[in-house]
């Protein structure tokens, strides 16, 4: 009883509030039982234990009248969205076709120029880099990864890879920096944007992959197309994370300055939300490289491509050197673009 | 604090009927836990052998667990049904009778096995094996007559019978057996041989007086028909050897139908289906599966028909297993149609009339119509999916055609993504180009054109594959036994002529009406193209299927989507 008494109410309630606390609790439980029970019982009564649920919206004749042909609820509502995608690629063809051909571009002289470097000299340069903002591992590992990239003869399709990433990375960041910020800064368009972005992390690629192809057609504009929905969400969260941390009283000082609210966003809340902010591109990075894969199905081309040939031809041996490949690339910007993120705080720190 | 108690009892009392309802259904449906336990093992692993998991070793280790007692006979029958199922190969079979020598079989899981024998499943020689067995003292009266039974179905062959009456040398066999023994030998099952074996067996004191007076006097019959038929009463032979057919199979075999599983396979299939059912009164089923599993099938007798068999896809297996005389092919079905070739849609050839060839391509004006800001001026072609067969055929004839310069090639990473291409620039009716073959989705559905490239010769295709691909030949095969069971199906079969102008017609109806499983569509072709079908039935059947159809009636042996 005394248990029931703690669990109902609290140690400091009185004691009249203890029957009221305890009991609706109490009563919810067995009323809540009770309709689980009648709603099962209900149901079985109905439907039978086979469960046939009616489904079916209607029984029409076909278009010769044969016979009848049933439709379901499913049917409709995926019919439904059928036609509006059907809708979409004809009355939206110069939207797609406007982002197609820019994204066409932008990738195709990326690319070109990423595969005019011979490759050793991109190695050399790379593991120079490394030395600068790190140390003798990180240019040991980045020399040997190139080094291995190069002799397993993946170099040209790694720099697809590396092309598709660029475009895709710089679509994302932009639109995740433009986003965050809104969200961080109006409330309604936080709790609007909240559960879109767990749909479009949880969501299985393949579903948005065919209206991409639908509305692109094959190659690197719907590749990029899935990328960005899946590697973009970090981007959005963590600027709108890091600008909300930037604490009141800073942002309030500023404005005693009389800053402008643009000026405060600049000056203020992005540099200081720096380092969040680069942790969420750095995410968004990783993610598009493990849209790779996915990306080849709908011709990106890319390293994706060797993985996928090695699964159809059941080469084992293959798909894990071009996995390997994808591993090493991940690992290479991954480091890079943390050290220059650290490098930037510290600057920060220093000049705080 | 009482209301309080009360509540409080309320709950529990809730929740402990909750509970105890919960168990007591859980109860109702396991009668012990280790039962139950073994059931899901057995269960689950039959379940994997319906998708070929299973190999010889693991069978061998299910029939490990029933020395422990494990496997009841229940299990067992699964492991047989199973093999009705073609799940089994013979070399499984083999082992289970390998070990119930070591006793690890009951007498009723052997009967089972036995069981499965009338179903064909048990070829000549494994029913030996299980013979063998008997001289472990595996076999029963029960299970000898069992085969004895069998062998008036045809499963055992002479040899096998000498086996029996030689397992009645070690006294295997008692009188009753040797009795059941004789009367199968009214069947002809016995020769001259065996009699002589049986009646030396008499000399180890095995036959009683009884017995060899019975063997006696079937020999005299059998002598008798031999002299019948020596003096020409041949017709009257022939008309008890029917007699005995018809005794043998009173009812008319189920034909087991490959299903294969694309759109043109399955509605084949449906269609036959209604047409063996309602037309010729056999029983029908079908069994799903990948094509190649699904022609293993069909050569051991699992299923009996199967209406698509592409060549030269399947040349090295079809070849194959033909002269081995496992297959048969009784005609042709859905015509000669491309195999595989680069189109474009035809609205766009209305546009450009000139563009119907392969080497059009390098035509700068057509060359634009496709290039994209991807392709660099080039034209854009997609191609076979990646890591597909066509893929590098694909490459090796655009480098051949001298298309290397002129055409920018995409490989999808799936055949979706490839019909999904098409489908998008179809409905934009934006220029396309690139590969598609007969029976794939988008060539049924939308209305492509074949550019010409060079006709197809062994020569070039072995070579430099500046040349087509070569037409496809689409064969309905049947087992070597389904002309002796259903001879009238055969005919049918040899006049199906279901062409692929007829299945796009399908395609299309089933287009203008979504709602339309492939069940749906076989109902509607056979009540709206009736000229075509009854060109291929009889007329007694052509009018059992009307009635059918008229009634409203479905195929029994139709699968539910």
């Amino acid at each position: 009883m005394a248990e029931i008494q703690d669990v109902g109410t609290g140690a400091d309630a009185s004691s009249s509030r203890i029957r009221l606390g305890a009991l609706p609790r109490l009563y919810l439980w067995a009323i809540g039982a009770a309709v689980v029970l009648a709603t099962l019982l209900a149901s079985l009564l109905i439907w039978g234990p086979e469960m046939g649920f009616p489904t079916t919206v209607s029984r029409q004749p076909s278009t010769d009248g044969f016979l009848t042909l049933e439709r379901s609820v499913r049917d409709v509502t995926g019919g439904a969205i059928d036609d509006a995608v059907d809708w979409m690629n004809t009355a939206g063809a110069w939207l797609f076709g406007g982002y197609k051909a820019a994204v066409d571009y932008a990738q195709r002289y990326i690319g070109r120029a990423l595969k005019w470097l011979p490759w050793p000299a991109v190695m050399v340069g790379l593991a120079l880099l490394s030395f600068g903002v790190g140390r003798w591992g990180l240019m040991a590992f980045t020399t040997l990864a190139l080094l291995f990239i190069g002799f397993m003869d993946l170099w040209e399709n790694t720099m697809d890879t590396v092309a598709l990433m660029v475009v895709a990375v710089a679509i994302a960041v932009s639109i995740g920096l433009t986003l965050g910020v809104v969200g961080a800064r109006n409330r309604m368009a936080d709790n609007v944007m909240r559960p879109i972005l767990d749909g479009m992390q949880t969501m299985p690629s393949f579903v948005y992959l065919l209206p991409a192809i639908i509305f692109f057609g094959l190659g690197k504009p719907a590749g990029i197309f899935a990328t960005i929905i899946y590697a973009v969400p970090p981007a959005i969260r963590l600027t709108n994370l890091g600008i909300r941390q930037v604490s009141s009283e800073t942002v309030e000082a500023a404005r005693a300055f009389g800053a402008s609210p643009w000026q405060i966003l600049t000056k203020v809340q992005v540099p200081m939300a720096l380092p969040t902010i680069m942790a969420g591109i750095n995410q968004t990075t990783m993610m598009a490289l493990a849209m790779v894969t996915i990306a080849s199905l709908v011709a990106a081309g890319g390293l994706g491509d060797n993985v996928n040939r090695a699964l159809q031809k059941q080469q084992a041996g293959n798909g894990l050197l071009a996995g390997l490949a994808i591993v090493f690339l991940a690992i290479i910007i991954d480091r890079l673009t943390q050290s220059v993120a650290r490098g930037r705080q510290e600057a920060l720190r220093s000049v705080g | 604090m009482i209301a309080a108690v009360r509540t409080g009892r309320v709950f529990w009392i809730a929740l402990l009927a909750t509970v105890l309802v919960g168990a007591l259904a859980c109860a109702a449906e396991d009668t012990g836990p280790s039962a139950a336990e073994i059931k899901d093992i057995v269960e689950s692993a039959v379940g994997a052998s319906m998708s070929g998991q299973l190999t010889a070793a693991d069978v061998q280790k299910i029939v490990d667990e029933s020395s422990g007692g494990q496997l009841s006979a229940a299990d067992v029958q699964k492991i047989v049904d199973e093999s009705s199922g073609g799940q089994l190969s013979a070399a499984d079979v083999q082992r289970i009778v390998a070990d119930s020598t070591s006793g690890q079989l009951s007498a009723a899981d052997v009967q089972k096995i036995v069981d499965a024998s009338t179903s064909g499943q048990l070829t000549a020689a494994q029913v030996q094996g299980i013979v063998r067995e008997s001289t472990a003292g595996q076999l029963t009266a029960a299970q000898v007559q069992k085969i004895v039974d069998d062998s008036v179905a045809g499963q055992l062959s002479a040899d096998d019978v000498q086996k029996i009456v030689a397992a009645s040398t070690s006294g295997q066999l008692t009188a009753d057996d040797v009795q059941s023994i004789v009367q199968a030998s009214t069947g002809g099952q016995l020769t001259a041989a065996d009699v002589e074996k049986i009646v030396a067996a008499s000399t180890s004191g095995q036959l009683t007086t009884a017995d060899v007076q019975k063997i006696i006097n079937e020999s005299v019959s059998a002598a008798v028909d031999e002299a019948r038929k020596a003096t020409a009463a041949a017709e009257a032979a022939a008309m008890d050897a029917s007699k005995a057919l018809a005794a043998v199979q009173p009812t008319k075999e189920t034909i087991i139908f490959g299903d294969l599983n694309w759109p043109s396979a399955l509605l084949q299939n449906r269609i036959a289906q209604y047409i063996v059912e309602k037309g010729y009164g056999y029983p029908t089923d079908v069994k799903f599966g990948a094509t190649l599993p699904l022609f293993q099938g069909l050569q051991r007798g699992d299923t009996h028909v199967t209406m698509e068999i592409w060549l030269p896809n399947q040349d090295e297996a079809w070849n194959a297993a033909r002269e081995e005389g496992a297959v048969l092919s009784v005609g042709k079905s859905l015509g000669s149609d491309w195999q595989s070739s680069f189109v474009i849609p035809a609205y766009l050839q209305e546009q450009y009339p000139d563009l119907d060839s392969i080497e059009d391509l390098k035509d700068d004006q057509y060359k634009q119509l496709f290039a994209t800001a991807e392709t660099g001026g080039k034209a854009r072609l997609v191609s076979c999916v990646i890591g597909w067969s066509c893929e590098d055929v694909n490459a090796k004839q655009i480098e051949a055609y001298g298309l290397t310069d002129h055409v920018h090639v995409i490989n999808p990473g799936d055949g979706a993504a490839l019909n999904a291409d098409i489908y998008g620039a179809y409905e934009r009716q934006e220029p396309w180009l690139g590969y598609q073959w007969g029976t794939n989705d988008p060539a049924l559905k939308l209305d492509l054109v074949r550019l010409e490239e060079p006709a197809y010769s062994d020569q070039c295709w072995f070579t430099t594959k500046a040349c087509a691909y070569e037409d496809a030949t689409i064969l309905i095969a049947v087992n070597p036994d389904l002309p002796g069971k259903a001879p009238d199906v055969i005919e049918m079969l040899r006049k199906w002529d279901f062409n692929i102008d007829v299945f796009k017609e399908a395609v299309r109806w089933q287009d203008d009406n979504p709602d339309a499983d492939t069940n749906d569509t076989a109902i509607w072709w056979l009540n709206s193209k009736t000229d075509i079908w009854t060109g291929w039935v009889t007329a007694e059947a052509a009018t059992a299927i009307q009635a059918s159809l008229a009634a409203n009636e479905i195929a029994d042996g139709w699968p539910t989507e």
